[in-house]
Parts: structure tokens; sequence; C-alpha cells
């Protein structure tokens, strides 16, 4: 997670930070409140920080011993600098800010970089830059005002369509050639045989320790699904139908004879 | 199984969690938010989340044997991992712009790209073998339906062949040269030649074994033993039978030299283990540590331990004359076991690759140092221990 800090970056750095002052939005658009920090954090010149020039380092912290007091603070700013500290191999002794980014430092001297740490302006433009990679462009507004994010299936539904219409490399192969195919409707929530030229979904997930006996209530009454399901079929049903297809195989529920595999220390267990 | 993946038209890859109650992120939860937090009226703190790919690089799903082959055989793909969704078709892997830093790279290197299929098939069988199988019986199945997709190359129980026209004399060659980095256990009912065979991790030499004259391979066929020359491109589809025992079997005609294997103490510059006595010429002896797949010689024979040992590759390039060193044999190490032989543990005579000591005839034992060439080349070329060998045929399990 340590990183050199490239000519390219800090270019880019400097870039999107004028490019915030710019942005249409105003802080003011969230609610922001920085009262919650514990004297460690607020004593850290943040306000200046940005505008120190690129060679000077700023001290922010000495590391408390041991380092897992940061992770229960109940100071905001101390647990996300638990999080990317606590995931190094060294352990750190000082933070610093230097060249826009945060540095660490050990007892000896050496420092690196963060590459997950960064200080922004709290505006939708600087934020979506930085989670935009990760998340899609939509995803990162909601995300910022705490509002719990859900799966945008209609920009996964692009994505898969893109792929359809466009890529004769990512073709299928028939599903003709499977004899007795057996799918899930995830409609009807019945196991059913695959129609002719079905169109299928499939699921790749670990099952997780197997059970030395399969729970009664988990066996399907052939056709018919159990009543509960892993939570992740369930919630691949569901993904099925909202990218607008009917038809899901997970290997559980469609190997047949159904029964029989529960019998069977069989592969589809992980 | 694996035709499956092929056939659907997209694979939803749950990669949040360890087992089936994990749920897709974003269905049914939410994703797990990034952390930030506001350090003054309009500057926050973010920890930025590491990319989707990433996430699944890490994950159980990542780790275990059978997802290999269905991330694999998938056409496209749509992973959900706790912080986000991420779709990859094949078209984006052979994207090479998009593929560099965009996915992550131990992710890439478990699904199809566009290096060649040998070397593919060897990536997959290193991958494979590093992670982790419920069941024992699995272990074909899990893996061959992604190695028979690769064009140009056959298998048999998971030990990539193919053939090459480059030379004027088309020379096959076989994924023999594979080796434990650290010991393992036996995998029951798989052969003893083939990676699937241990429940370990498995490394490629940089050579491979070529069916070269004076050596001879067969693979069970149909009925009998065959050169490989007459079965390659048939044996992946044996694996869809029952296949019968003999399968299991190579049966090779090379030659075998009986070795000693003796324990050395720690000692300054040498490593303490079990080496392998080399008699070199009428002066020297060398003791090579060997690569074991087994833990348990170890602990079973402490002295006098002598062991059957098959000169596997026999090749020597031209440009070598003058380099009088067999550089390019490999040697397995083995047990009889009955009426065949299984492998143990493997060397190879490459002097570049690994410490080797040198004992003289006043009993001096003595870490060779290769830095500045080869020490050895005064001694003659090395072959002076495989006088001692005979040539035979036997069954390799």
């Amino acid at each position: 997670m340590m990183e050199k800090k490239s000519e390219a970056q800090i270019a880019r750095t400097k870039l999107l930070m004028r490019r915030d002052t710019q942005s249409v939005y105003s802080s003011n658009d969230l609610d922001v409140s920085c009262s919650t920090l514990c004297s460690r954090c607020s004593a850290i010149p943040w306000a200046t920080l940005v505008y120190e020039p690129e060679y000077r380092r700023t001290r922010l912290f000495d590391v408390p011993n041991p380092a897992e007091v940061l992770q229960r603070s109940s100071c905001p700013s101390c647990r996300i600098f638990a999080c990317s500290l606590l995931n190094l191999d060294t352990p750190i002794s000082k933070v610093a800010y230097r060249n826009s980014v945060v540095e660490y430092g050990d007892k000896s001297g050496k420092s690196w970089f963060s590459s997950s740490l960064k200080l922004r302006r709290y505006d939708r433009g600087s934020l979506r830059e930085l989670y935009g990679n990760y998340l899609g462009d939509s995803a990162s507004l909601t995300l910022l005002s705490g509002i719990p994010q859900y799966m945008n299936f209609v920009e996964a539904k692009s994505w898969i369509q893109t792929c359809v219409s466009g890529h004769e490399h990512c073709k299928p192969e028939p599903s003709n050639t499977l004899s007795d195919l057996k799918v899930l409707d995830c409609h009807t929530r019945t196991i059913v045989s695959a129609p002719e030229s079905c169109l299928f979904v499939a699921l790749s997930y670990v099952w997780g320790q197997p059970a030395p006996h399969p729970e009664p209530m988990d066996v399907p009454n052939f056709p018919a699904l159990p009543c509960v399901l892993p939570r992740t079929v369930g919630d691949s049903i569901e993904a099925t139908k909202m990218l607008g297809y009917r038809y899901l195989w997970v290997d559980r529920y469609v190997c047949c004879p159904c029964i029989i595999h529960y019998t069977l220390a069989d592969q589809t267990v992980y | 199984m694996g035709t499956i993946y092929s056939s659907a038209q997209f694979t939803i890859v749950a990669a949040a969690g360890t087992d089936a109650n994990a749920g897709l992120p974003g269905v049914s939860c939410a994703f797990t938010n990034p952390k930030i937090c506001s350090v003054t009226k309009d500057l926050c703190l973010v920890a930025l989340p590491q990319s989707v790919t990433q996430s699944v690089s890490g994950s159980a799903w990542y780790s275990r044997a059978w997802t290999l082959q269905e991330g694999y055989l998938s056409k496209r793909r749509l992973f959900f991992v706790e912080h986000g969704a991420e779709f990859i078709c094949d078209q984006d892997l052979q994207d090479k712009g998009l593929l560099v830093g965009h996915v992550a790279k131990e992710l890439a290197a478990s699904l199809p790209s566009t290096i060649t299929s040998w070397d593919r098939a060897n990536h997959m069988m290193r991958q494979f073998t590093g992670r982790s199988l419920t069941y024992d019986t699995d272990a074909l199945n899990a893996i061959v339906g992604a190695l028979e997709t690769l064009e140009g190359v056959d298998n048999t129980m998971g030990v990539v062949i193919s053939s090459s026209n480059a030379s004027k004399t088309s020379s096959i060659q076989m994924a023999l040269s594979w080796h434990h980095p650290i010991p393992c256990s036996r995998r029951k009912g798989f052969p003893s030649w083939s990676p699937i065979g241990w429940r370990g991790h498995v490394d490629y030499l940089d050579h491979q074994t070529i069916i070269s004259s004076g050596f001879r391979l067969e693979v069970w066929y149909n009925g009998r033993y065959r050169l490989l020359s007459e079965t390659i491109g048939r044996l992946s589809r044996q694996h869809r039978a029952n296949e019968p025992e003999q399968a299991k079997f190579l049966r090779l005609k090379t030659i075998v030299v009986m070795l000693d294997f003796e324990d050395l103490d720690e000692s300054p510059n040498i490593p303490a283990g079990l080496y392998v006595k080399i008699p070199y010429n009428h002066d020297l002896t060398l003791l090579v540590q060997p690569l074991w797949d087994v833990e348990s010689v170890y602990q079973t024979h402490e002295h006098g331990l002598q062991l059957a040992c098959a000169v596997l590759v026999r090749r020597r390039t031209l440009m070598q004359t003058t380099w009088r060193c067999e550089r390019e044999t490999q040697i397995i190490i083995m047990q009889p076991l009955g009426t065949h032989y299984e492998r143990v543990g493997c060397f190879d005579l490459n002097w570049s690759y690994r410490n080797i000591l040198a004992r003289d005839k006043q009993g001096r034992t003595f870490p060779l140092d290769f830095s500045y060439g080869n020490p050895l080349l005064e001694y003659g070329d090395g072959t002076f221990w495989m006088e001692t060998g005979e040539e035979r045929t036997f069954l390799l399990g």
C-alpha cells in the first residue's frame, strides 16, 4: 500500500486542487462537522497543510504505543489513520504530511508515502474524482452524503449490454450442447429443465465449511427450492432478475439428481 | 461442470465474505462505505478502498481451487466485493491497455490472456496447486475443464504436453519439470508425476522435459502404453471416460542410477539437510540438496539411504558443447512401491541453480562457488556418475 509519489501524480494532484476551487458545489451542500476530533487530531494544522510548499514536511503526530489505541479512539480521524497504519508490516512511529500526501516514518528514520490516505476538499467534485475509479460516477455522490450505497443495476446492465452487442470474442458457447441442463427459474423459484437456447447466468461462490450432514431445510424438495436459501444464492436470484435474466445456474440446486448430490462428497461443496 | 461457465451469459462472482451466507454486497445489504471524516470545515481525510480486483485477489473466493476454473471459463464476469462491483469480459482481458493497472496482477494471472497455451497451462497449475481444495477426489475435475480449452496443448492427469514443429524434427515436451518449494503430502488416487498427485504448491523449472532420443516415455491410451507422439491430442478426452488404473502410470525407458543420500549437520557455509551424493569423478564427490516432494524421507531413513534416481531430461544444447556439464539433466528421485515407482523429489545439475557442495578424496567438504564460472570444468564432463546406472524400463505411478 506504499508508493513513491511520481511526478505525474503530483501534477495530477495539483490539477485536482485547482479544479476544486472552481467547483460548482460548495461545502455547504454537505452537513459537515469537525467538532468530534480528539486533542491529538485537532492540534494538526489541517487548514494550512494543503498550502505548504511541496518540499516541506509537516509533522502530524507521533503514533501512540501501542498503535491499536488509535483504533479504539472515539475520534474518526484516529480510526482512519489506524486502519491504514495497522495494515503495514512495519511499526510506524511518526505520521507526517509532505508533497500532498500522508507520509509514515519508522524509528530508524525510514519513510513511506501512504497510497490509501488522502486529504481532500470536502466537495463533490474532488471526491468524485477520488472514488470514481472504484464505484462509478453516480455512486460517489450518494456515498459521500452517507446514504447507504446499493448496486446500480441500470449501470451494470449497460456494462453487460456493451459486451453482448460489441464483443464477438466474449460470446458464450451455445447452451444446447449441455445435456440435461437444469437451471433455477428466478421468477417461480423452482428448478426447471433449461428451455431451448436458454440464456442463463452462472454463480461462482464459496460454500464455506462443508457440513457433515446437510440440514433438512437445506435440501430442495424438487422442483421447489428450499424455503431458506443461503444469502448469496438469494441475492444472486435478485441480481439475475434485476439484470434482465430469468435463469440462474447454482451448482448446489441444479446438479442432478439433486438428492444424491448431498450424499456424495461432491465437488460442488467447496 | 466447466462447460456450464463457458455457456453462461455471464457469471456472478460472489467474492465478499467466506461462505454462502455472505450475500452479494449492494443487493440485500449496502456496499461498505469508504472511510471518510471531515477535519476542518472544508477538508476531509479519506481512506481509499482497494480496487475491486485487488479485493477479489485477497478474497476467500480467490483462494479456492474450484473457482479458478469457474472464473477462467466464464466469458463475462460480474465481481462483487464488500465495497463495489466490477464487470470484466474476455475482450477486456485481450485489451492490454485496459488491463495494465486496471485488473490486479493476481486476478489477471487467473484469467485468460494472450500468453501462449503452454505458459498459460503451467501458470494455471502453479496457481491451482496453491489453492485449497476440500475433497481430494476433485483434484483433476476442478482444473481439467480449463486446461482443455487451451489450444494446441494436450494433457494427461493435468500434466501438459505439447509438440512443436519449430525445428526440423518435431519435438514433444511434457511439463514434468516441476518441484515443490515446500515438501508436502501425497494426494491419493492421482499419480506422483503430476502436481495434482500432491497437496502442495508447485513451481516450474525454466526448461521442460523434452522427449528426446534415448529416452522413451509412454502413456496409457486405448488399451496399451503408447508413445506420446501417437497419442497427443487425444489424451485429455480420456479424462471424461472412466479411465483405467493403467492411465495413472507412465512407462519410462531411461537410465536409472542408485544414489546414496547423506544427512549433513549444520556447519559454517553448509546448511543441514539430506543430500544426494553424486560421484563426479575419481577425485570428487558432489553433494546436492534435492527439492523434496515428501517430508517423510527425512524421518524414515536417517542413515544408509539409497534411492533409485531416473534421468529424465537428456537434452544437450549444441551451444553448450564447450560447457561440459549436463546442464539440462533433471533427475527424479524415486521410491519403489510394489510393481512401480513413485517420485519423492528431484534435483537438477544446473550448476548455477543452487548450493552444491563438494567432497574431495581427503573427506573435506566445502561449498562450490559458481559465481566466477564453473570450477568443475577442469574435472571433466560430469557424466561419470551415470556410468554406474543402467537403462531400465519401469512404471512411474
